[in-house]
């Protein structure tokens, strides 16, 4: 594989040196040329493979905006190439460019029947073949724009329907009670006495309260997700919020005979955040906390914890993971190892969100790894992954992904590895590594979540049975808005659980201090705080 | 009626399960029991036995559709052709027919209003038993569906995913 992207490339105009090419000829040289040819025009995005049979599987992984393909090759020729791009729905639409000699004016027409766009001729000439790849990429780009205008369209569609449907069902919950209530105080009158009524007002009155959350917080939501909703960002000890915030649950707390406690570590520094948005945020938590708690109670942690980062290492080389295990602890994350394949799916389908970074072994023992790799690459495109290879050579020819991979040599060089896997983790949250982090930790002796629903909380009116609890349901809301506001400010939150032992909700934000600059010039870069606002808050941090 | 109807009623939602008790308490010659998702009412199913049964379809656990699903397949011909009245906040033509083609009695939609909840339990407790579902049943259920998607009004809507994943 021949990466050209390195290289350094002519200033040459080119309005198309962000779309990605994909070049397949068996013949190397033919390739060099080529990718020679572009680079200069100023090209960026080159890939290109010498064995036709990777054809496809390059177009699924890199979605290239056009193709280059050489006709006469071993195993699969081009011809087959094209009627496979074209049966396949996702990729039948990309431009494909045929390389033919001269002389064979009926393959050109075979090609061009099937479905190939145009042609370019051997020995190459470089300014014909600029000018056909620019024209057909003309076409591509509009082609681009409005694929993702309508996709953008269709998400606006998804959303609008989903609201509708949620205002249908999620409204009418509260609203049948309200207006059952309501005849049965009205038509019922001579069978009921003084406690029954009493009861059914304030049924009433909470359910009318639902209903009023409701509304306020799908308005939250649809203002976040729009980017108007106003963020008034200071500096906030979170500290004293956690404390305010318990004492305002104390006597429900009370009530139900719990404990509610809070530890903090000292020395906790401020975090530049909106106050009411994190109040709010602790106010979900502790509400669910209360609400699926009948024995026990709720202990509050705030500290620092630069460990939040979690990595899943599949490897069956114990040198290796030995030297994983010691780079991490350098870099401070919860690592998870496994040495079979089926054990990480499971936990990467279970967890999806919660996997920060996924370190695989392809080497030798470790070869067919690879195959869960280009599996994986499709399912989580997002997700970072390092690669563990034995050579150079191997590196180069398996960098199937350019985009977030990064590539570890053996022997493994422990420093250069450290510095490699602390930026792609530092990366996750768009902050330096050297920011440190406050932890908010809410654990109560609850019920717990099972396994497969912790990442499902976060979801809009996820269900639970909270029938038998008797408590006033929630909106279904606070979780998924609790999730937007910490994302907000560069944080995390997720849930650890364990069934019939209680559950943990842990919030981690970037703490402001004043040795460290990084933060406050992203906060300021970003819009979330102004200069003058940043250097008032700096002045009362020691 | 004269005789004491048997009525179970399964509903998460606790402040709409205590509206409909106390409304058919107090206006139907009938004893009701109270489940909270459709596993409970599967296990009461086995054990006591019931003139009929009214259901919301969004349930965690187990839901309105697999406890239909489990009477209408169940052995028994008793619990097989119970009367089988669904309670639904969602106005969509799809559940509303799918829960039809599975046998479903009558529809209640929410928010209803208390004379329409006592008519239809009362209407549904008159019918003779083999009018009530079962596989002998479908062209009763269909005319039941055609007719209460007209008076309705239902609108067509995207079904929420997230309610989905659960059910």
């Amino acid at each position: 594989m021949l990466q050209k992207t390195d290289k350094k490339s002519l200033p040459v105009e080119n309005s198309f040196n962000d779309m990605r090419l994909l070049i397949i000829d068996d013949e190397p040289f033919n390739v060099e040329i080529l990718g020679e040819i572009l680079v200069d025009a100023g090209y960026q995005h080159i890939t290109s493979d010498t064995d036709p049979r990777n054809a496809l599987a390059l177009c699924e992984i890199h979605r290239p905006d056009l193709i280059l393909l050489d006709l006469q090759m071993p195993y699969i020729d081009g011809f087959e190439i094209i009627k496979r791009l074209k049966a396949n729905t996702e990729l039948c639409n990309i431009p494909t460019v045929v390389i033919t000699a001269q002389t064979s004016k009926e393959y050109r027409l075979r090609a061009l029947n099937l479905g190939a766009k145009d042609f370019i001729t051997k020995p190459f000439d470089p300014s014909e073949i600029l000018t056909r790849i620019q024209n057909l990429l003309e076409t591509q780009k509009l082609h681009n724009n409005l694929e993702n205008q309508n996709q953008e369209l269709q998400r606006v569609n998804d959303t609008m329907s989903e609201l509708v449907s949620i205002v249908s069902h999620e409204l009418r919950t509260p609203l049948t009670s309200i207006k059952s209530f309501v005849e049965i105080l009205r038509d019922e009158n001579d069978n009921l006495d003084e406690e029954n009524k009493r009861q059914f007002l304030q049924i009433i009155d909470n359910e009318t309260d639902r209903l009023s959350r409701l509304i306020s917080d799908l308005l939250d939501l649809q203002k976040m997700n729009s980017g108007k909703i106003a963020w008034n960002t200071e500096l906030v000890d979170l500290i004293k919020v956690s404390h305010d915030t318990m004492e305002f649950f104390r006597p429900a707390f009370h009530d139900k005979g719990l404990s509610l406690m809070l530890n903090a570590e000292m020395k906790i520094g401020h975090v530049m955040i909106d106050a009411d948005k994190i109040r709010q945020v602790l106010t979900n938590v502790l509400s669910n906390a209360l609400k699926f708690t009948t024995a026990g109670g709720v202990t509050i942690t705030v500290k620092h914890n630069n460990a939040w980062a979690n990595v899943l290492l599949l490897s069956s080389d114990e040198v290796v993971s030995s030297q994983i295990t010691e780079i991490l602890t350098g870099v401070s994350v919860n690592t998870i190892h496994h040495t079979d394949r089926d054990t990480i799916l499971e936990h990467l389908e279970c967890s999806g969100g919660n996997t920060d970074l996924l370190i695989v072994d392809i080497s030798h023992r470790d070869a067919e790894n690879l195959v869960l790799l280009e599996q994986l690459r499709i399912t989580y495109p997002a997700l970072p992954i390092t690669v563990i290879v034995s050579d150079d050579e191997t590196a180069e020819r398996k960098k199937y992904s350019v985009q977030k991979s990064t590539f570890i040599k053996k022997p493994i060089n422990i420093e250069k590895s450290r510095a490699a896997i602390e930026l792609q983790i530092t990366d996750l949250i768009g902050l330096s590594s050297q920011t440190t982090m406050i932890e908010i930790s809410i654990a109560d002796t609850g019920s717990g979540i099972p396994i497969k629903d912790l990442n499902k909380v976060f979801d809009r009116f996820h269900q639970v049975d909270t029938s038998h609890t008797r408590e006033q349901s929630g909106t279904g809301l606070g979780l998924t808005i609790s999730n937007e506001i910490i994302d907000h400010y560069y944080g995390r939150i997720w849930v650890e659980s364990e069934i019939d032992k209680g559950s943990v909700f842990k919030i981690i934000l970037p703490e402001l201090r004043k040795e460290k600059k990084k933060l406050g010039e992203i906060l300021v870069e970003k819009g979330l705080v102004t200069v003058e606002q940043l250097s008032n808050a700096l002045k009362y941090q020691t | 009626m004269d005789k004491t109807a048997n009525i179970l009623i399964v509903e998460d939602d606790f402040a709409i399960s205590l509206a409909i008790k106390t409304i058919l308490q107090n206006n139907v010659n009938c004893q009701l029991t109270l489940c909270y998702n459709g596993q409970e009412a599967i296990d009461s199913l086995e054990k006591i036995t019931y003139d009929l049964v009214l259901s919301d379809w969004n349930m965690p656990v187990k839901t309105g559709q697999e406890l239909l699903e489990y009477i209408r397949g169940n052995e028994k011909e008793q619990v097989k052709t119970l009367p089988f009245i669904m309670l639904t906040a969602r106005a969509d033509r799809d559940s509303v027919i799918n829960a039809a083609k599975l046998g479903v009695t009558d529809f209640i939609h929410k928010p209803f209003n208390r004379e329409q909840l006592i008519t239809k339990i009362k209407q549904a407790l008159s019918m003779p038993g083999d009018q009530c579902g079962g596989n002998n049943t479908g062209k009763n259920t269909q005319a039941t569906q055609a007719t209460d998607a007209k008076t309705q009004d239902i609108t067509i809507e995207k079904q929420c995913s997230n309610r989905r994943t659960i059910s």
